[in-house]
C-alpha cells in the first residue's frame, strides 16, 4: 500500500470477511501483567456484540489495541477483514469507537468538536455532522459548550462522533455510562437500529440485563482470556438449569430426589426446594421430578422453571460471585 | 476456539467504498481542513488570546498612549513617544522576550491539549496519520503568533516612526543628528560641559565632573580649584570623550530606520516561531503544558542570560549550542539591548559581550532546534498510547 493513499486494489483486502473484528492470539503485556492474553475473538458482522467482563478483565485494553491506541505484543487482527496495524488508515476509515469515557475540548461546542474529527476523516464526513447530532438528539445543544454538557450529552456527542464516517463497526465502551433509564432505553433503541441497518455494533458493558437486552451475541473475557463467546441463546442453553419447588415436606422430597440421582444439587428452603439440574437437561427430567413427589405422597403446590440470566451465568463462568463487575 | 453463529447479516457497503479511493488520510500532509479546524479550537481559547494579545500588542500600545498623552499634555517634561531609543527599548527590552514566552505557551498548549483533553484519542481513531495530526498544529498556531506578533509590531513602528523627536537626545545631551566622527568631535569641542558632563564613556580624562551647590561642577585634575582648569583641558577631555562615545553616538537616530525595522520585525517573528516550535515539540514529548511553559520560562529567563555571557573554556560549543545565544548573535545592529549582546554590541565602545559565534553556526543552531524539537515532538506523537 503506498504510504499516503488507501490503495483499494492491494490484494491483501480482495476478500471480503464474514467478521467485524477478528483477532488471533492478540495479547498485551504491561509489564508483568498480561491484560490481553492470548485472544481469539470473531464477531460477526451485522449483529450487536457484547463484549463482557469484571474490572480490569482487559475489555478496554483490548479495544484500544485494536483502535491502534495502543500496540499488540502479539497476535493478529482485522477489522472489516481488513488487516491492522499494517492497513490501520483503511480499516478505521469506516469504524466509529468511544473508548473510556468520551472527552472534548469543553472550551467548544459539540459542533466545532465533531468538525475537528471530520477534518481527519474524509471530505464527505463534514456533510454528516448536522445529521449525526440529530439522530443522538443533540441538534438543539449542538452549538453550547461542551463544558455545559452533561456526561450523558457527551455519550450522545461521542455516538455522534462515530458516525462521522459512515461506519460499518461501531466499537462502544460502556455507552451506558451516566444515562438516566431514559436515556438507556434510547442508546438502547439507537444500538438497535444501527444494527438493523446493516451496521455491527461491538459493545462492551458491565451492564448485564443491559447487555441481554441489546446483544445479539457475547464474548466473555476474565483475566485477559476469552473464556467464551457464542449467540446468547446458545449460551444460555449450555447453563445449568434451575427448578424452584414449592411442597409439603421439603427434607423427605429431598431424599427422594437425591435417591434418583437427578439433580446435580439440592436445597432445603423454608417452603420447598431449590433444585440445580446439569447443563443440557431435558425438560422432561422435569416431569418426573413432579411424578417422583407426587408418587411418594408429597403434595407438590408449585414447580417453576427459573430461567437462567446472563448475569447468573456470567457469575458462574467468571467465578467471581460477590465481586463487582 | 468457538464461534459464533446466528444473527450474521453482511453490511451492504465495505471500506473500500464511498469514496476512500481518494482518501488520503495514511498521508503525513495535514489537509486545509485540519490546519482550518486547528486553528479554531487554538482561536478560540479566550484566556491564551487574552494573553497573547495583551503582551503581544496590549503592553506596547499602553506604553504609546501614555507617553503620547503625557508628550502632549506636557512636553517640557516628557519625551516625544516615539523614535530610535523607544523603538529599540520596546523591540529588544519586551517584545523579543515576551514575545517568546508566549509564543512558547501557545506552542505548549497546541501540543498538549489533545492528550490532556481526551480529544487525541479520537483523532487517532479517525485513522489519521499521526505524523498528519501533529504538523497540522505547526501552521495553525503560526497562523495566530506570526500575525499577532507583526501587528504588535506595525503599531510600535507607526508610532516610533510618526512621534519621532525632532532632536537627538542623547544622554541628556541635545546632540545633532547624523555626525561623522570628526564632525562630532568639533562638535564637543564647541560643547565641552555638556560632553564632560554628559556623555557616559570617560577612560582616561582628566576633568571629572561632580554636582555642588549650584549644579554640576567640574572637578579640577589633581584636586586645586576651578580656575585650574583651562579652557584647552577641558576642549581636549571632551574631544577625547567624544571619541569614546561616537559608536554609541552612531547608533542612535531620531527615527528607526526601515532597514532596521524589516531586520527587527523578522528577528522578532523568528524568535516567536522558535518559542512555538520549540514549545510544540517540548510539550508534545512530555505530555505535559504546565511543565512544558515552566521549561521554556527557565530557558529564557535564567538559561539563556546564564549561558552566553560567560564562557566556560569547556562547555564553550555547548553554550554555542543555546538557541537564544545563536538568537542575540542575530539581533539587527540597531539593536544593542537584549542580553547586553546582540549584533550592535552592547558594552563600551560597541564590543559584544556574548560568547562568540560565527553566523553561519548561529543559523545552523536555529535550524537544528526547530528540526530536532519537531522530530521529537512527531515521533513521540506517533509511538504514545492514546
Amino acid at each position: 500500500m503506498s504510504a499516503s493513499t488507501l490503495d483499494v486494489s492491494s490484494d491483501a483486502l480482495s476478500s471480503p470477511s464474514p467478521w467485524a473484528v477478528e483477532t488471533h492470539g492478540l495479547t498485551k503485556r504491561f509489564g508483568d501483567n498480561v491484560a490481553v492474553n492470548d485472544v481469539e475473538l470473531l464477531v460477526p458482522r451485522g449483529c450487536a456484540f457484547g463484549y463482557l467482563g469484571p474490572n480490569g478483565a482487559g475489555k478496554t485494553t483490548l479495544i484500544r489495541v485494536l483502535l491502534g491506541l495502543t500496540h499488540a505484543d502479539a497476535g493478529t487482527m482485522s477489522l472489516l477483514g481488513v488487516p491492522v496495524p499494517r492497513h490501520r488508515p483503511l480499516a478505521l476509515a469506516r469504524v466509529g469507537a468511544i473508548v473510556d469515557e468520551p472527552r472534548f475540548h469543553a472550551h467548544l461546542s459539540g459542533r466545532e468538536n465533531l468538525r475537528i474529527l471530520a477534518a481527519a476523516r474524509e471530505p464527505a464526513a463534514k456533510d454528516r455532522i448536522d445529521a449525526a447530532l440529530d439522530r443522538v438528539g443533540m441538534a438543539q445543544r449542538a452549538n453550547d459548550r461542551v463544558s455545559k454538557y452533561s456526561m450523558g450529552m457527551r455519550q450522545r456527542l461521542g455516538v455522534a462522533a462515530c458516525l462521522l464516517g459512515d461506519p460499518q463497526l461501531l466499537i462502544l465502551d460502556e455507552p451506558m455510562n451516566g444515562l438516566d433509564p431514559a436515556g438507556m432505553h434510547e442508546m438502547r433503541d439507537m444500538i438497535l437500529s444501527l444494527v438493523a441497518e446493516g451496521r455491527t455494533v461491538m459493545l462492551s458493558s458491565h451492564l448485564l440485563d443491559e447487555v441481554e437486552r441489546t446483544c445479539d451475541a457475547v464474548a466473555i473475557v476474565d483475566r485477559g482470556k476469552v473464556i467464551r463467546q457464542g449467540s446468547i441463546a446458545e449460551l444460555l442453553g449450555g447453563a445449568a438449569l434451575h427448578v424452584q419447588i414449592e411442597c409439603s415436606a421439603p427434607d423427605r422430597a429431598r431424599g427422594v430426589l437425591s435417591a434418583a440421582s437427578l439433580a446435580e444439587q439440592i436445597d432445603v428452603q423454608d417452603a420447598g426446594l431449590s433444585i440445580r439440574l446439569a447443563a443440557g437437561t431435558e425438560r422432561g427430567v422435569i416431569a418426573e421430578i413432579n411424578r417422583l413427589l407426587v408418587e411418594d405422597g408429597i403434595d407438590v403446590y408449585r414447580l417453576q422453571e427459573v430461567q437462567v440470566s446472563l448475569e447468573s451465568w456470567f457469575l458462574q463462568v467468571t467465578s467471581r460471585l460477590g465481586e463487582p463487575t | 476456539m468457538s464461534t459464533v453463529s446466528g444473527g450474521v447479516v453482511m453490511s451492504g457497503s465495505s471500506p473500500r467504498g464511498s469514496g476512500l479511493a481518494r482518501d488520503r488520510r495514511g498521508s503525513w500532509l495535514p489537509t486545509g481542513s485540519m490546519i482550518a479546524t486547528r486553528f479554531m479550537e487554538l482561536r478560540k481559547r479566550r484566556g491564551l488570546m487574552a494573553a497573547l494579545i495583551v503582551v503581544n500588542i496590549g503592553l506596547p500600545v499602553i506604553f504609546l498612549s501614555v507617553r503620547l498623552i503625557a508628550h502632549a499634555v506636557a512636553p517640557t517634561s516628557y519625551g516625544p513617544a516615539g523614535g530610535f531609543d523607544i523603538f529599540s527599548g520596546l523591540v529588544a527590552g519586551v517584545m523579543y522576550g515576551f514575545g517568546f514566552i508566549v509564543a512558547a505557551t501557545l506552542g505548549c498548549t497546541a501540543g498538549s491539549v489533545d492528550l490532556s483533553e481526551g480529544m487525541f484519542r479520537h483523532l487517532v481513531i479517525t485513522g489519521r496519520s499521526r505524523l498528519a495530526l501533529y504538523f497540522a498544529r505547526i501552521p495553525a498556531g503560526l497562523a495566530i503568533i506570526v500575525p499577532l506578533v507583526a501587528t504588535g509590531f506595525t503599531i510600535v513602528c507607526a508610532v516610533c516612526v510618526v512621534a519621532a523627536p525632532t532632536k537627538l537626545y542623547n544622554q541628556g545631551v541635545d546632540v545633532p543628528v547624523g555626525l561623522s566622527q570628526s564632525s562630532f568631535e568639533s562638535w564637543a569641542a564647541s560643547h565641552p560641559k555638556e560632553v564632560v558632563c554628559g556623555f557616559p564613556y570617560r577612560l582616561n580624562v582628566r576633568v571629572a565632573c561632580g554636582v555642588g551647590p549650584d549644579g554640576k561642577i567640574f572637578i579640577p585634575p589633581g584636586g586645586g580649584g576651578l580656575s585650574t582648569i583651562s579652557q584647552a583641558t577641558l576642549k581636549a577631555d571632551a574631544v577625547l570623550i567624544a571619541k569614546q562615545d561616537y559608536v554609541d553616538y552612531s547608533q542612535h537616530f531620531l527615527a528607526p530606520s526601515t532597514t532596521l525595522m524589516v531586520d527587527a520585525g523578522l528577528w522578532i517573528e523568528l524568535e516567536a516561531i522558535i518559542g512555538f516550535v520549540v514549545g510544540l515539540g517540548l510539550s508534545s514529548l512530555i505530555g505535559q503544558r504546565t511543565v512544558s511553559v515552566m521549561l521554556m520560562i527557565v530557558l529564557e529567563i535564567i538559561l539563556t542570560p546564564l549561558l552566553t555571557h560567560s564562557v566556560i573554556p569547556h562547555l564553550i560549543n555547548v553554550q554555542r549550542g543555546v538557541v537564544g545565544l545563536a538568537m542575540a548573535h542575530l539581533e539587527p545592529g540597531g539593536l544593542p539591548h537584549v542580553f547586553a549582546g546582540g549584533g550592535g554590541g552592547g558594552g563600551p565602545g560597541g564590543q559584544s559581550l556574548l560568547v562568540p559565534e560565527s553566523t553561519l553556526s548561529a543559523a545552523l543552531v536555529i535550524v537544528g532546534w526547530l528540526v530536532v524539537w519537531t522530530a521529537l515532538g512527531a515521533w513521540r506523537m506517533s509511538k504514545r498510547d492514546a
